[in-house]
């Protein structure tokens, strides 16, 4: 199902609220409900970030449980100049990039199977007796894979400002934050890579003939 | 309104989708691509390539990654508890150690001044000491309990100034053969003292190989005064 993404062009930087500020305190103290919700509250996000980022649900799921290690060792240094989620998405782009380039170094290429749902299942034990037809499904798979592979082709910068921008709704101020580039930076980085994603995936966009 | 030419215009086709252009650029792009074929194209693909990519199944987390990462946390975060509880326990203890040491030092001073002044009047203290004889194996040295030695040394008669140090020859049977002053004080009253006491004294014999011999013993007498 889509999702609402957030637009303004006045994007205002996010800042941490007083409940928020609260829930770090929490965090500081060490207090075992707090990492509950921490877990509870970010595990999917960062889960999916890292999943289309890497494009393997292995590697993905083993880098969100070392992102949520290194929020736990650095939340003694959050200061609060951000908002917690920006904090907690700067760590883990770290995580995830220091993986890519290792695996760069490494000439190893993520593959993605057509067979496979994202979360690693197959798609012939998930089928389900009703909803869409198996033609639907294959299609949307389809897709779906082309336009992970087609986010593998970009190069890091441009996919993750991608993932963070059209697929998990952050504004131009938090991914500058996310990032560590300026707001002039995220502009054209965006457009760049939004250039460079388009050519891969023509086919499966519609447009209307004036 | 100043016109928009097709490369000013795709330049600003990103941000325009995500709403990031003041009014007044947004609507010299939208005039512009109203009367543009291509430009209208291409604004039309950036839209669409928005809504595919926002479209995507978010992929369903791995229940056991939930599971292991609340694990993983929880042995970090008590390993950090344990590492935080020791320094903090260094932490507290390393200013008191010293104190502490000083405190206790300070009162057993204090009671052992105190229990030497209930005390009451002059006691002389006996301390025997081995001979110089050879300790070895089944040898055992010659020592004493005998009740006169006591009376001896709780006597408060003698007027001890000085510590006073005798070495005694005892023999097989236990009793005083000879002695000699070794240090003390040279009063004829102590000298006295000192025969009367020594000749009614009883020690038990070193022993060699379990048979009695003679041996000699350093008597030493200190005066402890309140």
């Amino acid at each position: 199902m889509p999702r609402e993404i957030a637009y303004n062009w006045l994007d205002r930087p996010a800042e941490l609220s007083a409940q928020e500020a609260l829930f770090v305190v929490r965090l500081q103290a060490n207090e075992d409900a707090a990492y509950d919700e921490l877990v509870r509250t970010y595990n999917a996000s960062i889960y999916h970030v890292a999943f289309r980022m890497l494009g393997d649900a292995a590697e993905a799921s083993d880098v969100v449980q070392e992102i949520f290690l290194k929020v736990f060792r650095n939340i003694k240094g959050f200061k609060g100049e951000a908002a917690l989620k920006t904090w907690i998405f700067k760590i883990a782009f770290s995580e995830i990039l220091n993986r890519l380039r290792w695996w760069k170094r490494r000439h190893r290429f993520a593959t993605v199977s057509l067979d496979e749902r994202p979360n690693g299942v197959p798609t012939s034990e998930t089928v389900p007796d009703t909803g869409p037809t198996p033609e639907e499904i294959l299609q949307c798979k389809e897709r779906e894979g082309a336009i992970q592979q087609a986010l593998g082709r970009l190069s890091h910068e441009h996919r993750s400002i991608i993932v963070l921008r059209d697929i998990e709704g952050f504004s131009y101020n938090e991914i500058a934050d996310v990032l560590g580039i300026s707001m002039g930076t995220v502009k054209s980085r965006i457009a760049r890579a939004r250039a460079d994603l388009k050519k891969s995936l023509m086919r499966y966009l519609s447009v209307q003939h004036l | 309104m100043r016109t928009m030419d097709c490369s000013s215009a795709q330049k600003l086709m990103s941000v325009f989708i995500d709403s990031m252009v003041s009014p007044a650029e947004a609507e010299r792009l939208e005039v512009h691509v109203a009367l543009c074929r291509p430009c209208h194209r291409q604004l039309q693909s950036y839209k669409s390539m928005r809504s595919l990519l926002a479209s995507m199944e978010r992929p369903v987390v791995p229940e056991d990654m939930v599971l292991e990462t609340r694990v993983r946390l929880s042995q970090e975060r008590n390993k950090n508890f344990l590492v935080r509880f020791e320094n903090r326990l260094n932490y507290v203890l390393r200013p008191v150690v010293v104190p502490a040491l000083f405190g206790v030092s300070l009162t057993m001073l204090f009671f052992g001044v105190l229990l030497g002044s209930l005390a009451s009047g002059s006691t002389v203290l006996a301390q025997s000491q081995w001979s110089d004889e050879p300790v070895f194996g089944l040898y055992k040295p010659v020592h004493t309990t005998d009740p006169t030695m006591m009376a001896f040394a709780s006597s408060d008669k003698q007027d001890l100034d000085e510590p006073l140090t005798i070495e005694t020859h005892v023999g097989e049977e236990g009793r005083v053969i000879d002695y000699e002053v070794l240090s003390g004080p040279p009063s004829p009253e102590v000298s006295g003292w000192i025969r009367e006491t020594l000749s009614l004294a009883q020690f038990t014999p070193a022993t060699a190989f379990g048979r009695p011999v003679e041996s000699k013993i350093i008597l030493s007498f200190v005066a402890v005064r309140n």
